[in-house]
C-alpha cells in the first residue's frame, strides 16, 4: 500500500546460514520449492478470488443477457465447466495448468496461453526499457543527492524521489504524449513497434519503480557515505565521485536488487495503465481488457503468470546473493567448515 | 522474495527540513500534555510545507464534506454554449466537451475519492491488524500459516489484486475502494504481527495471564491498544498511496460510470480532447498529485 519497502537489506539469520551448510544444491532447491509455492498460493488466492465470491459475474451477465435462452444459457456454463462444484473446478484448473494450459478466453475464444504468449514479447521490452530508465535515473538522482557541491541540488535531489512517486501514471502518461507527441511530434503516438514508440511508454512505467530505487539507493549511499571507512577512503586520495563508484556503491547494490526483485510484480501491473495509455498491445492491454468483459480465465492467467515471474526474478536475486556480497559468501563458508 | 529465516533491517526515510522540527519537537516533549500539543501545532508554521500540507488537506476535506459551499456551477449538467472553453476567471480549470465546469467536478468527486479512500484504508487496517494480532499471539502453527497467507498476498502486486477483486465483484466505486483494501491486508497485517510480537514478550503481558486473564481478554485489553500505534502509523502514510490507487483504477473504468464525477474518470474523459483541451487533464491531476503529496507529508509527519 506505501509504496516504500518495510526492510529493504536482509543479512543471512543463522538458520538460513545452517540450510546452507547442506551445500548450494540444497539451497537451490529449497529456494526453488518456495518458488513454486508462491505460484501456486498466487493461483489459489486468484482462483478464490474469483470463482469463490459471491456473484458470479460473468455467468450473471450472461443469465440477464436478453438474447440468450436459459437452454443455451446452461449449454455455455457446462461448456465453460462453470456449472461444476468449486473443488471439481479447482483441481482441472490446476491439473491444466502443470500441463501448460490456462484455460480459454471467453470474450475471444482463444486459449489464455496463446494469448499471453502472443503478447509477452511486447511487454517485456518495454518492462526491461522501462527497468534501465529507471536505473539510470535513479542512479543520476541518487548520485547528486551524496556528491553535488551545492546543497540546493543536494536538497532537491532528496525530494524529488517523493515527489516522483506521487504523480498517478496515467496522468504522467497522457502529459508526455500531449507535451511529445501530438505538440512537438517528436515520438509517434501509437504503438507501432518501432522502437521510438516504446519510449514514452517505458519513461513512463519507470516513474515510479525509478522513485523507488532512488530512494532506497539515496538512503544506502548516504549510510555508506557516513561510514567510517569513508574517511578512510577520501584520505587516501578518492575524490567524492570515484569514492561513491567504487566503494560506496557495490555495497548499496544490494539493496538496489532486493527492491528490483520484489517490486517486479508492481513493474509488470503498471504496464496495465501504460498500456491503455498508449494503446500499445501487450500484457496490461489483455488485462484491461478482460476485466471490462469479464473474462476470468484470462484474468487468472495473467495473474499466475506475474506471479510466476517474480518467483523467478527473486530466485535469481536469491542465488546472486553469495555471488556480490562476500559477507554472506564467506559465512556460509564458514558455517560449512 | 519473503523469506521468513532472514533478518529485516529498515532503511529509514530522510526528509529534508525534519532537523529544525525536530529540535522544536524534542525539547517540547517535557513539557505537560496540553502544551504540547499547542507547540506542536505552532511548530508546523516553522516547516511551511507541512503547514502547506495541512491547509491543502482541509481545503479537499471541506471540499468532501460540502461541494457545493465551494462552487456555484452543477457538475453533472453543463451548458453546451460554453464547451471546450479554456481557464478563464469564470471557469477556473475550464469546461468541458458537455460545457460542465471542471472545477465543480473535481470538488464534487473530491468526496467519492476521500469517502473510497477511508473505505479501503479501514478494512485493510480491520482485518489486517486482526489477522496480525492473531499470528503474532498463537502458536508457531498457526503463526505460520497466517503468514504464509500474508506473503502470498504481498506477492501479487496491489494493482493487479484490485484488479482480480473487480473482475470478480463488478464495477462500482465502493467495490474498487473493497479491491484495494484488500490488497493492502499484507502490509498491515506484518506490522501489527511485528508489534505484538514485540509487546507480547513483555512482562507485563506474561502476568496479566498469571492473574488468570483468558486470551481473548490480554488479548483486546492489553495487547491491542500498545500495537495500535504502529499500524496507525502505517495508515496515515499509506492515505497517499490509496488516493493514488483508487484514481488509477477509476482512470481504468472501474469505479462509478459517467457521468459521475472521479478524479480518475474526469481524466479519462477527458483523454479524448487531449489536443483541444489540455486543462481536461492537465489541471484535475495537479490537484490528485497535489492530494497526495500532502497527504504523505502530513502522514511522515504524524509518524514521527
Amino acid at each position: 500500500m506505501t509504496g516504500y519497502i518495510s526492510g529493504a537489506l536482509s543479512l543471512k539469520s543463522p538458520k538460513a546460514i545452517a540450510a546452507a551448510r547442506g551445500g548450494t544444491a540444497r539451497y537451490v532447491v529449497q529456494r526453488l520449492l518456495q518458488a513454486l509455492f508462491v505460484v501456486w498460493a498466487a493461483f489459489t488466492l486468484s482462483f478464490l478470488l474469483l470463482y469463490a465470491l459471491p456473484g458470479n459475474a460473468a455467468t450473471q451477465k450472461l443469465q440477464t443477457s436478453s438474447y440468450i435462452s436459459q437452454a443455451q444459457y446452461e449449454q455455455l456454463e457446462h461448456y465453460y465447466g462453470l456449472d461444476q462444484p468449486l473443488l471439481t473446478q479447482y483441481v482441472k484448473q490446476l491439473t491444466g495448468i502443470l500441463h501448460g494450459d490456462l484455460g480459454i478466453s471467453v470474450a475471444t475464444g482463444m486459449p489464455v496461453s496463446q494469448l499471453i504468449g502472443n503478447a509477452l514479447p511486447q511487454t517485456l521490452g518495454l518492462t526491461l526499457l522501462a527497468l534501465l530508465i529507471a536505473l539510470t535515473l535513479a542512479f543520476v538522482v541518487s548520485t547528486l543527492a551524496i556528491v553535488s557541491r551545492f546543497a540546493t541540488v543536494r536538497r532537491a535531489c532528496w525530494a524529488l524521489p517523493a515527489i516522483g512517486s506521487s504523480i498517478p501514471g496515467f496522468w504522467i502518461g497522457l502529459i508526455l504524449l500531449w507535451l511529445f507527441s501530438f505538440s512537438l511530434h517528436i515520438f509517434p503516438g501509437v504503438g507501432d513497434g518501432s522502437f521510438a514508440a516504446m519510449i514514452l511508454p517505458a519513461a513512463t512505467l519507470s516513474l515510479r519503480t525509478g522513485s523507488l530505487i532512488a530512494q532506497v539507493l539515496t538512503n544506502s549511499l548516504d549510510k555508506e557515505w557516513h561510514s567510517p571507512y569513508m574517511q578512510t577512503v577520501r584520505t587516501v586520495g578518492y575524490g567524492r565521485l570515484a569514492a561513491l563508484f567504487q566503494q560506496a556503491l557495490p555495497n548499496a547494490s544490494i539493496s538496489v536488487m532486493t527492491v528490483i526483485a520484489t517490486h517486479i510484480g508492481e513493474l509488470l501491473a503498471g504496464t496495465v495503465v501504460v498500456e491503455t495509455v498508449f494503446s500499445r498491445n501487450g500484457i496490461g492491454r489483455i488485462t484491461q481488457v478482460a476485466v471490462t468483459s469479464q473474462d476470468m480465465a484470462v484474468v487468472q492467467g495473467v495473474v499466475i503468470f506475474t506471479a510466476a515471474v517474480y518467483a523467478g526474478v527473486n530466485l535469481v536475486v536469491d542465488l546472486l546473493y553469495p555471488l556480490i556480497d562476500p559477507r554472506i559468501r564467506n559465512s556460509s563458508r564458514r558455517g560449512r567448515k | 522474495m519473503k523469506q521468513p529465516d532472514t533478518i529485516a533491517i529498515p532503511l529509514k526515510v530522510q526528509r529534508v527540513g525534519q532537523r529544525a522540527g525536530q529540535r522544536t519537537e524534542t525539547a517540547a516533549l517535557s513539557l505537560p500534555r496540553r502544551s504540547r500539543i499547542l507547540t506542536a501545532f505552532v511548530g508546523n508554521f516553522r516547516q511551511p510545507s507541512l503547514a502547506i500540507a495541512v491547509a491543502v488537506l482541509l481545503l479537499v476535506l471541506g471540499w468532501a464534506i460540502k461541494p457545493s459551499l465551494f462552487t456555484r456551477f452543477d457538475p453533472i449538467q453543463g451548458d453546451a454554449a460554453e464547451r471546450l472553453a479554456a481557464p478563464s476567471a469564470r471557469h477556473l480549470f475550464g469546461t468541458d466537451q458537455l460545457g460542465r465546469d471542471v472545477l465543480s467536478r473535481v470538488i464534487y468527486g473530491a468526496g467519492e475519492s476521500v469517502r473510497a479512500a477511508v473505505l479501503a484504508i479501514a478494512i485493510a487496517l480491520v482485518v489486517g491488524s486482526l489477522l496480525g494480532l492473531i499470528a503474532g499471539l498463537s502458536g508457531s502453527v498457526v503463526d505460520s500459516i497466517i503468514m504464509r497467507v500474508v506473503d502470498i498476498l504481498l506477492s501479487i502486486p496491489a494493482l493487479l489484486l484490485s484488479i482480480v477483486v473487480v473482475t470478480a465483484l463488478g464495477f462500482g466505486t465502493t467495490k474498487v475502494a473493497i479491491a484495494v483494501g484488500i490488497s493492502g491486508i499484507g502490509e498491515f497485517a506484518r506490522v501489527m504481527r511485528s508489534s505484538v510480537l514485540s509487546i507480547a514478550s513483555r512482562k507485563y503481558i506474561e502476568s496479566s495471564y498469571g492473574l488468570g486473564l483468558g486470551h481473548a481478554h490480554v488479548a483486546f485489553a492489553h495487547v491491542l491498544p500498545n500495537a495500535l500505534s504502529a499500524v496507525l502509523a502505517l495508515a496515515s502514510i499509506s492515505f497517499g498511496n490509496v488516493i493514488l490507487q483508487i484514481a488509477s483504477l477509476s482512470f481504468l473504468g472501474y469505479g462509478n460510470p459517467l457521468p459521475a464525477p472521479e478524479w480518475g474518470s474526469i481524466i479519462a474523459d477527458g483523454r479524448n480532447y487531449l489536443v483541444s483541451g489540455w486543462w481536461l487533464i492537465v489541471l484535475p491531476g495537479l490537484v490528485v498529485i497535489a492530494v497526495v503529496l500532502s497527504a504523505n507529508r502530513l502522514g511522515h509527519a504524524w509518524n514521527d
